[in-house]
């Protein structure tokens, strides 16, 4: 064997031969890197490696996966840190997929190669990128990152769930707890109003006299009648909603004199939650990915990108019509992108996709609601052929039974992805 | 065996028929895992039963918990239940959205199919 230099050696190299442990009689598999471990990457890892035929690489730098869904729970105190966080053991030991935990820094998609921060050249014949969200520090004057280390976004499940959780726990009776609210599209479009909701729930319980005031760039929200029904019922007076038509959304905030700014006014804030524009993850934006939205234009029956051949985009980072950015359409994605890059690679059969989006929202600990969404590919991009959701007189006991089910699809579903 | 492959009817061939047995036994001797029959693309039913894993434990049995286990209905019986699901008439929201993605044979195709993924788990 000739020398070669680690980078030029690439996927031969020992860290690459772990990568290929079930080659046999000479046949190579083909090869999926998926970066990115979050549920759309860990969905497609596994449904492309639960095949048998394709060797599966995972890239993915942190150790554990914590969800941002059901993290507003945590906030409330009605769930554990620890049962919202998940591993990539089983991924690895039950499916044979190479988890590596290492930073993605470069794609070469005409050498088809992705580059990790250790110096390490994977060669693949379909990359998945499934890189979430980069938040727009930028587009707040004043909220810098450093800033979310004071106003938490915890908008990515981790450390700044728990900061804004310690916030609000060490928050005197009486205080304001305000949240922005940005445009669309963000993660999660419920998931401001939800926060508030359970926000309430725990204030209702310790801090009775406490106030929420959302500060909302969009002049309506996702399912606003069902949430308004439920903060009218349980927490009268308690949360305050203002539309970005009355305040002008906001422009600034001063972490020092605890304000939030909007175009109108200036409001003082004991807690501020500062949910930042965003756009699709940092690699996506430097590989190419992202158009000029800031998010991923993928084909939506592939989920390859419209920009670079073979390489596919799921979750937020996909820009996918009229299919939101949350945990449940990720996966659904995930699935569809699985199957065509098993069709390609394969031979496998690819029907037609069946996308779909589901949520649970919790308005208190025993009153959640649900809505389930169906997409279908049209003219080029994915728009909503079907939709159902709770309604608002619906009995306490249909919503208690919403909250079994949401704690029981949480199983599920997290068992879907990394199970 | 013969009457669970019996029990497919349409719109399975018979090569996939025996697909879905060797597949069965497989399980049932601990060489598959039930998670990696539910990855399996080359089934009919199973790219449709990877969208009812999203929110349904297809290895449990767990009367209990807030959503049903669907592996090891009768074919026929799950069918029905899509179909009426379709209609409405069982008043789950989610379900009737995701029933009306479904034609009648993609409705046999993944009920056939979660009826063997449930027997291969009860040999």
């Amino acid at each position: 064997m000739t020398r070669r230099t680690r980078r030029e050696f690439g996927i031969g190299a020992a860290a690459g031969l772990a990568f290929v442990p079930r080659v046999a009689r000479g046949q190579t598999k083909p090869r999926v890197i998926v970066i990115g471990g979050g549920i759309g990457g860990a969905t497609v890892a596994k449904y492309v490696a639960g095949s048998g035929k394709v060797d599966v690489a995972l890239i993915e730098p942190k150790a554990r996966y914590i969800t941002c869904f059901m993290s507003n729970l945590y906030l409330a105190g009605l769930r554990s840190f620890e049962s919202l966080t998940h591993g990539y053991e089983t991924l690895a030991d039950r499916y044979g997929i190479k988890v590596i935990h290492d930073f993605a820094v470069k794609i070469d998609p005409v050498g088809k190669t992705v580059w990790l921060k250790s110096g390490l050249g994977m060669p693949y014949d379909r990359l998945v990128v499934s890189p979430g969200i980069t938040f727009q520090f930028d587009a707040i004057a004043g909220y810098t990152e450093a800033a979310s280390e004071i106003m938490p976004h915890a908008w990515t499940a981790g450390p700044q769930t728990q900061l804004l959780r310690a916030q609000l726990d060490a928050m005197d009776d009486g205080g304001v707890f305000v949240i922005t609210a940005p445009q669309n599209p963000f993660r999660c479009p419920p998931g401001p109003y939800e926060r508030a909701s359970l926000a309430a729930y725990y204030f209702t319980q310790f801090k009775p006299r406490a106030k929420i005031l959302i500060l909302d760039a969009k002049d309506s929200f996702f399912e606003q009648d069902l949430f308004q029904d439920g903060w009218n019922r349980h927490y009268p007076g308690m949360i305050e909603w203002l539309p970005g038509q009355f305040t002008g959304g906001v422009t600034a905030v001063d972490v020092k004199a605890n304000r939030v700014k909007t175009a109108a006014d200036s409001f003082k804030a004991n807690v501020a939650n500062i949910i930042p524009p965003q756009i699709a993850g940092s690699l996506a934006q430097n590989a190419g990915l992202a158009d000029e939205s800031g998010w991923c234009p993928v084909d939506p029956i592939t989920f390859e990108s419209k920009r670079q051949p073979n390489i596919f985009v799921v979750g937020d980072a996909a820009s996918a019509g009229d299919m939101p950015k949350s945990a449940f359409c990720a996966n659904s994605q995930a699935k569809v992108c699985a199957y065509s890059i098993l069709a390609e690679l394969t031979g496998s059969q690819h029907p037609a996709p069946h996308l779909f989006n589901t949520c649970y929202t919790y308005l208190s600990a025993n009153d959640a609601i649900s809505d389930a969404i169906s997409f279908k590919p049209d003219g080029g991009t994915l728009k909503i052929s079907g939709i159902s959701m709770s309604k608002i007189d619906e009995s306490k006991d249909v919503r208690c039974e919403t909250v079994r089910e949401a704690s029981a699809w949480y199983d599920a579903f997290t068992h879907d992805v990394f199970g | 065996m013969a009457g669970l492959a019996a029990s497919y009817g349409n719109p399975l061939s018979s090569h996939e028929r025996l697909r879905v047995r060797l597949l069965t036994i497989g399980i049932a001797m601990g060489y598959l895992s039930v998670a990696a029959l539910a990855a399996d693309p080359d089934h009919p039913g199973a790219q449709l039963a990877s969208v009812c894993a999203a929110c349904h434990r297809l290895d449990s049995d767990d009367h209990t918990a807030g959503i049903s286990p669907i592996a090891g209905i009768e074919p026929e019986r799950l069918a029905g239940m899509m179909r009426a699901f379709q209609l409405d008439a069982q008043k789950n929201d989610i379900m009737h959205a995701v029933s009306l993605t479904l034609s009648d044979d993609e409705i046999t195709a993944v009920a056939s199919y979660l009826a063997a993924l449930g027997k291969a788990k009860r040999p």
